[in-house]
């Protein structure tokens, strides 16, 4: 999104995108957000829903390393604030360790809805992909490539060539 | 003797991001496509066992961890590249050595919140070179965090110091200290009754959760926190 009025062009390099998508919008977070990025982003936010009407919104946090009770707070009211006008929100892509400490701090994200991954929270607002790979295609294909590497079955080419020899 | 070492090195790496199953199959797989054996391995593979590496732990490493994971096994790559007249020791050798650089306590000043930034990535850094695992420095570094966000927010700024120790046990202790006017309602923050109208009143609260031990003393003069977690 460009914005031509913006009077600090450099500003534009520290914002976060928002991506609208089938009808949602994507929000990527990433590296350290910092407070006037997490306070652009939510003003951001609220107004491409106004724009756009969208129903949904997914917050992917997989690019984060750190999540403290701060930016759980930004995040909270993020989605308080677009639950207001309509919006569900999604945190999906939280790592082991971030669950983990969140949980021992007692932090609980109570009016947001998470979901372990992008696709998941996709398909939670209820964006369906026809001839995607499923996580359940997922799981299978590396259930497979562990009994391959335990010799279990023989990789398909491997097998062919070994045959040959 | 030697020769096993690199793939004891690899799989120690590995076991960080994934269960040790896991992370024998991915070796034992990875060394059987290039048709090496775990301990016929020297340095002189390692480059091109690193690169197979990245595609076969895919399915067992969380996306955000990925470049974690093929930076630690670049550093192995250093630190074999050395010369190996340091025989069996080897391992240990490349262990100890940014541990002997980080032993002595470091001081952050806290003024900005990149300050503040600067101070948990350090914290992160001196637990995984201490050996910590995964949510251990986790921990520590959004302890940390906490602790230089009310510094920052409350008392115009601080110190946050990092201290290593190793024995009797190991561990991280991290003291915070700063020149404000204190916590007022000391109890009602630590008994979980407070909200603070920015964030969900939980900063310190969540330090005392996330630690293995945790003290707090303040006053109209300042404060200092000093909590460990255990490694």
């Amino acid at each position: 999104m460009s914005h031509p009025d913006s009077p600090h062009p450099s500003r534009d390099l520290s914002r976060i995108p928002i991506i609208p998508l089938w009808g949602q919008l994507i929000v990527p977070l990433q590296g350290d957000i910092t407070d006037a990025q997490a306070a652009q982003l939510c003003s951001d936010v609220l107004r491409d829903i106004q724009r756009t009407g969208a129903k949904g919104m997914v917050v992917d946090i997989s690019g984060l390393w750190l999540v403290d009770s701060h930016l759980c707070a930004v995040l909270a009211r993020l989605a308080a604030s677009a639950r207001l006008m309509g919006t569900r929100t999604v945190l999906c892509g939280m790592g082991a360790d971030v669950a983990l400490t969140l949980q021992s701090m007692g932090i609980q994200l109570d009016n947001v809805e998470t979901a372990l991954g992008l696709e998941e929270g996709l398909s939670l607002l209820g964006v369906r992909a026809v001839g995607a790979r499923t996580p359940e295609a997922e799981r299978e294909e590396s259930r497979r490539l562990a009994d391959e590497m335990l010799g279990f079955v023989a990789p398909p080419s491997a097998r062919s060539t070994a045959s040959s020899s | 003797m030697s020769r096993g070492v690199t793939s004891t090195q690899l799989l120690g790496v590995l076991q960080h991001f994934m269960t040790e199953t896991a992370a024998r199959l991915v070796l034992r797989g990875t060394l059987e496509s290039l048709r090496l054996s775990a301990d016929a391995l020297g340095p002189a593979e390692l480059p091109r066992v690193i690169e197979a590496l990245e595609p076969a732990s895919r399915h067992f490493v969380d996306p955000a961890r990925r470049p974690d994971l093929a930076a630690r096994l670049r550093a192995l790559m250093g630190t074999a590249s050395v010369p190996s007249g340091l025989s069996a020791r080897e391992p240990t050798a490349a262990s100890v050595l940014p541990m002997a650089l980080d032993a002595r306590p470091t001081t952050y000043l806290v003024r900005t919140e990149a300050d503040a930034s600067h101070a948990r990535l350090a914290a992160r850094a001196l637990c995984e070179s201490m050996g910590g695992r995964g949510y251990e420095c986790q921990k520590v570094a959004t302890a940390v965090s906490e602790l230089a966000r009310n510094q920052i927010s409350y008392a115009g700024g601080g110190t946050i110091q990092l201290i290593p120790v190793h024995a009797p046990r190991k561990l991280l202790r991290v003291r915070a200290e700063d020149h404000g006017r204190g916590i007022p309602e000391l109890e009602r923050v630590l008994s979980g009754t407070y909200r603070s109208k920015t964030g969900m009143g939980l900063g310190l609260l969540g330090v005392k959760r996330l630690s293995d031990k945790f003290e707090v003393n303040t006053g109209t003069t300042g404060t200092q926190v000093e909590f460990e977690v255990w490694l």
